[in-house]
């Protein structure tokens, strides 16, 4: 029988070639296009100081150099993109590193792809966790690690006799201090790879790996730095804690195990490459639709990085895309709109139903943020104070180290300032950031001048000294005694945003005189729901406020009453109402400490 | 070939070895500079150990290359500095040097090559003095955060060595579950006259008071009775197995915009003693209208020394007008006391006497002196002050102390010839362990940064030091014994005194037994 010619669109399929474009087009895509503001923010919850200390302490631990390398790789995520081309390759790599040591036809299936899209699939499922007690440079440290593994495990296969069991255990044992449980993985890797040819080699391979593994990470634990046991046992995969990161990034080291297991394949022919092409887009498309896509994660994200680069027209248009605000988004926007003098007009126009951050590490998330918000409000102690609580539990930093430069700088506390950017100037990416910034020092006017942003902030302090322990932005405020005109203002419109008209009434007495004549919307607002409320008509002829605007109130709390016990009923059908302070106060729920707390 | 060849290397290394150590000789031609030469960290007219490791230093301005010349007698040391300036001295001539220099002076002469052309800098002396340090100084490497505690722990330095070597860091702890952050480790100390007995804190879950004692190590539950609070600040008796401990609620308050971020307090506070060979707690001061803190023995374990304010805590209060006084107290034997003796009433001078320290030899007294509060490290107007027990007398230690920045948590050595104090005057913000010479007259010294082999060490560290502590003999617990002692159940300490505290009636002044409420 003659045997049909394949058609071009059937030879580009077939070839080894398109599925690993496919692949690594897909992964370039995912890290580089989808994650790019996650790619970032790994490069800045990442620390790689250039240092003897540095060198020193991240050496105590048990993947030190690993750890060490990373850490340096992570560095030049700071430019996703090229970020995202190096991870690709590097995940190529250990797909092509994969195929050798399976050996055979393995290259032909889909199988061995395994290893590298559980690490993509690791690498983009990190979301919220990092901002927790994490390595970011982890991202990096699996896909190393996995590779170093690999190529490890490549080298021991092709013995198999005792004295090289023997060696490549002494080996391993060696490499456990450089790269912790990637040395005995490639031990067990290469032990499966014998197990069709010589099993018992296999099995004395295998049994070695995983006894010097449970040995050495209990014998070191008392001069190598360690979590928890876990920890000792897994480094550098992350602590259990983190549930489904672990799950997956185990998985991706069991893969290379059981991979040789299964393989080597004889009978892969050509047909099965298409259906093998056909299974890793399905794969793929598995790992995206799988992997960390809360569209509130990403563009916070991004309004934290714009917000770094005082990009406020930016941060508004990202805040305002997102469909359902949350607390943090709505907060930047806040920011943005204060830093370019539209607060008081703007500050209701998105208001809607606020989406909290569903993260089950809430303290720590929450913690992400606080700074950014304490220091554009113009609580430098307060930001800086929460900085250091951030440094002290989520583990050290480049962008805490950033912003603590900052805090000083504006502060004119020259010391500290020199420290920091000292220790910027031995990073890879922040030194010449740093060499700027240290001009600055002891020339505060100057700054203020080149970053108007640092000036509003060194404006907008209150001279008065207050003390508080742990309290929101609101009670913080509301402890001042003394506040300026600017500053009553944001205090009031700080009242209206939590909801609390109780606050603002009490607020509003001591600044009622600056509105006798004229008063913002919102103002004129509050001050008729709280009349309607109150049943105090008087109230809206003390002071000026608007018919259209007493119209507007009780317009919109006639038709409320139609969608009682329905509020996502009532938020939609009300959208004509969107941007006023009614309808803010009917269907924006406001995250609130106290309710979180119990 | 193959021979030449490697016989080429070697003569290449050679070459290389040779014009290296050439390298360390003196300038031929050079001009004079009538400065001092500018050094960083700043060991010039010091009066130093004459057992300290090298104290190694850079040329802290712009130039390509220094030489030193240190003399001794007919001792010499020179020392040739790469591109960085940085001027280590090898140990072994080093130590020579100062063998040849005990009692006498080291002269620095510095070289500075600056575009091809030679300086010499005004030379300097460093004088050695004949009183050596303690071998062993114990502090705690901490986050300068608030709240949470981050990576911390316990380390011995090594002062003749120039070696550092954790004792115990809350990431060796093992025991799972917990949140490592929080895990906090503190006060630790030692007796004086045997330093083979210490004992530390590890608080959180599974801590305790860990203490080592006649060469066991055991973990102890110090709240007993009915104590409101932990015992925390601890004083080792010098010879017999007593710990004095204050027993404090300390709280923290944040400033909105003052240069002081923080104000650390105690709400309330007793004093407290352990008996280790009975395990038994007994009150030493137990007052609601008083609030005692810092113990400190005197150097014969006659008397206790310790700070106490009658102005006590209130929530309605400002923690800035709790001003504090030394006082001292009797120890009669046993679990009995005899009545207060004021030392020094800091509160009518609108000041804060705390932690006293009394020199081994009896005859001084340093505390740290503040605008307020009991704790000293965050506040910047902390200052050193000595009283010369022999009459009394009180003065600043202005030799020591930094015009704007804390200067605390101080200590003596056994032979009550040096003091080590933990200073914020580098950054406001960083502490660092300062070394001084006290003379018979009690007259500090300049003070010096604690040695490291590199000297940007400290630039590099970002870690605060504190609770400084000389000690004669190192740490030998193991970090293993530490973890294993930390899985055991810990030892309750049992309690030897009324179970209700007096409560001076205001208007009669009779104590009425009452419950303490917390």
């Amino acid at each position: 029988m003659e045997q049909q010619k394949p058609t071009i669109l059937k030879k580009a399929i077939n070839t080894e070639w398109a599925s690993t474009a496919l692949f690594s087009v897909f992964a370039l895509l995912l890290l580089g296009g989808y994650n790019y503001e996650y790619l970032y923010k790994v490069q800045n919850c990442n620390l790689f100081l250039a240092n003897s200390v540095f060198f020193n302490e991240t050496m105590q631990h048990s993947s030190g150099l690993l750890r060490y390398i990373s850490r340096y790789l992570a560095q030049y995520l700071y430019y996703p993109w090229l970020g995202a081309l190096f991870m690709s390759l590097g995940l190529v790599g250990i797909k092509k590193l994969t195929d050798r040591l399976v050996g055979g036809n393995s290259q032909l299936t889909v199988l061995n792809y395994l290893p590298a899209l559980l690490c993509l699939f690791a690498q983009t499922s990190v979301g919220y966790t990092l901002f927790c007690n994490f390595e970011s440079a982890y991202v990096v440290e699996l896909e190393l690690g996995l590779a170093i593994s690999l190529l490890l495990a490549n080298g021991i296969k092709q013995k198999s006799g005792y004295g090289w069991i023997a060696f490549s255990a002494l080996l391993c044992t060696i490499l456990y201090f450089a790269i912790g449980l990637f040395a005995h993985l490639a031990l067990l890797a290469a032990s499966a790879t014998w197990f069709h040819s010589n099993r018992r080699a296999s099995v004395a391979g295998a049994g070695t790996a995983l006894v010097l593994q449970a040995l050495l990470s209990h014998l070191t634990g008392s001069y190598l730095l360690n979590e928890a046991y876990s920890y000792a046992f897994f480094s550098p995969l992350p602590d259990s804690a983190y549930g489904n990161l672990f799950t997956i990034s185990l998985l991706a080291l069991a893969s290379i195990v059981l991979l040789p297991l299964a393989g080597p394949y004889t009978n892969v022919d050509i047909r099965h490459r298409a259906y093998n092409t056909i299974l890793l887009a399905a794969g793929l498309v598995g790992v995206f639709l799988l992997s960390n896509r809360d569209t509130n994660f990403r563009t916070e994200l991004r309004l934290q990085h714009l917000t770094e680069e005082h990009k406020w027209e930016e941060v508004i248009e990202a805040a305002n895309a997102l469909e359902t605000p949350t607390n943090i988004s709505d907060s930047y926007r806040f920011l943005a709109l204060h830093q370019t003098n539209r607060l008081w007009d703007e500050a209701f126009k998105h208001s809607g139903r606020l989406d909290t951050i569903k993260s089950p590490y809430q303290d720590i998330t929450d913690l992400a943020f606080t700074p950014d918000l304490y220091f554009y409000c113009s609580l430098v102690n307060k930001a800086y104070r929460w900085e250091m609580e951030k440094w002290v539990t989520t583990g050290r930093n480049v962008e805490l180290l950033k912003q603590f430069a900052v805090y000083a700088l504006v502060r004119d506390e020259q010391p500290l300032a020199r420290r920091y950017t000292t220790l910027l100037k031995q990073t890879s990416i922040y030194d010449s950031w740093a060499a700027r910034m240290e001009k600055y020092i002891g020339n505060r006017d100057q700054l203020f001048a080149d970053f108007p942003s640092y000036k509003r902030v060194y404006d907008g302090q209150i001279k008065e000294n207050v003390y508080t322990e742990n309290c929101n932005l609101q009670t913080s405020y509301a402890k001042y005694r003394h506040p300026d005109k600017e500053q009553m203002r944001l205090r009031l419109l700080l009242d209206l945003y939590y909801l609390n008209l109780k606050q603002f009434m009490a607020d509003f007495r001591y600044a009622c005189d600056d509105y006798s004549q004229q008063m913002p919307v919102y103002m004129q607002e509050a001050l008729t729901i709280y009349a309607m409320q109150n049943k105090q008509p008087q109230l809206v002829k003390m002071f000026p406020v608007s018919r259209p605007v007493i119209e507007l109130c009780n317009n919109f709390f006639h038709e409320l009453r139609l969608y009682q016990g329905m509020p996502e009923e009532g938020a939609k059908q009300l959208l004509k109402y969107k941007g006023t302070l009614c309808y803010h106060f009917a269907f924006c729920n406001i995250y609130d400490y106290k309710d979180k707390r119990k | 070939m193959r021979r030449r060849r490697t016989l080429l290397y070697i003569i290449a290394i050679g070459a290389t070895l040779l014009f290296n150590s050439c390298s360390n000789s003196l300038p031929g031609q050079y001009v004079e500079n009538s400065k001092e030469a500018p050094i960083y960290p700043d060991y010039s007219h010091l009066v130093i150990p004459a057992n300290i490791a090298p104290l190694n230093f850079r040329l802290d301005e712009a130039a390509d290359k220094v030489v030193a010349r240190l003399t001794a007698g007919e001792e010499e040391l020179i020392v040739t500095s790469g591109k960085d300036l940085e001027l280590s001295f090898p140990a072994k001539q080093w130590k020579r040097l100062l063998e040849k220099a005990n009692g006498r002076g080291i002269t620095y002469d510095l070289y500075a090559e600056k575009g091809g052309k030679w300086e010499h800098y005004k030379p300097f002396t460093n004088n050695v003095s004949t009183d050596s340090i303690d071998p062993y100084l114990t502090y705690r490497l901490i986050e300068p955060s608030y709240m949470g505690s981050g990576e911390m722990g316990i380390y011995q330095f090594n002062l003749e060595e120039g070696e550092e070597e954790a004792i115990f860091t809350n990431h060796h702890d093992h025991i799972k579950g917990n949140n490592q952050q929080q895990k906090c480790m503190n006060c630790h100390t030692a007796q004086r006259n045997h330093p083979e007995n210490k004992m530390f804190y590890y608080r959180g879950p599974n801590g305790g008071l860990l203490l080592t004692y006649n060469g066991e190590i055991r973990k102890i539950n110090t709240r007993c009775g009915d104590m409101a609070n932990p015992t925390i600040y601890p004083a080792w008796h010098p010879s017999k197995p007593l710990i004095a401990f204050s027993s404090n609620k300390v709280l923290q308050r944040f400033c909105s915009n003052d240069n002081c971020k923080i104000d650390v307090f105690d709400d309330n506070s007793d004093l407290v003693l352990y008996d280790i060979e009975k395990n038994e707690i007994s009150p030493i001061r137990k007052t609601p209208e008083q609030q005692e803190s810092n113990p400190c023995w005197s150097s014969n374990g006659e008397y206790l020394y310790f700070n106490s304010t009658d102005s006590c805590y209130q929530k309605s209060m400002n923690p800035r007008n709790l001003l504090y006084n030394i006082y001292r107290v009797r120890y009669k034997g046993a679990t009995e006391w005899g009545e207060n003796e004021m030392v020094y009433e800091a509160a009518k001078e609108r000041r804060s006497a705390t932690y006293p320290k009394a020199s081994p030899d009896g005859k001084f007294l340093l505390i740290t002196v503040s605008s307020f509060g009991p704790s000293t490290q965050t506040n910047k107007s902390a200052d050193l002050y000595m009283i010369d027990l022999n009459g009394n007398k009180v003065r600043s230690l202005d030799e020591v102390n930094s015009a704007t920045e804390s200067d605390s948590y101080h200590d003596w050595t056994s032979n009550s010839r040096w003091i080590v104090f933990c200073s914020r005057r580098e950054d406001g913000n960083y502490a660092l362990p300062y070394f001084s010479h006290i003379s018979d007259d009690g007259k500090a010294s300049k003070p010096f940064v604690l040695p490291r082999n590199d000297s940007r060490y400290h630039e590099k560290l970002i870690k605060n030091y504190n609770v400084t502590e000389f000690s004669k003999a190192p740490v030998t617990t193991s970090v293993h014994n530490i973890q294993a002692t930390l899985e055991r159940a810990e030892i309750q300490a049992t309690y030897n005194g009324p179970t209700v505290r007096g409560v001076t009636d205001g208007q009669t002044g009779a104590t009425n037994p009452t419950k303490r409420t917390e």
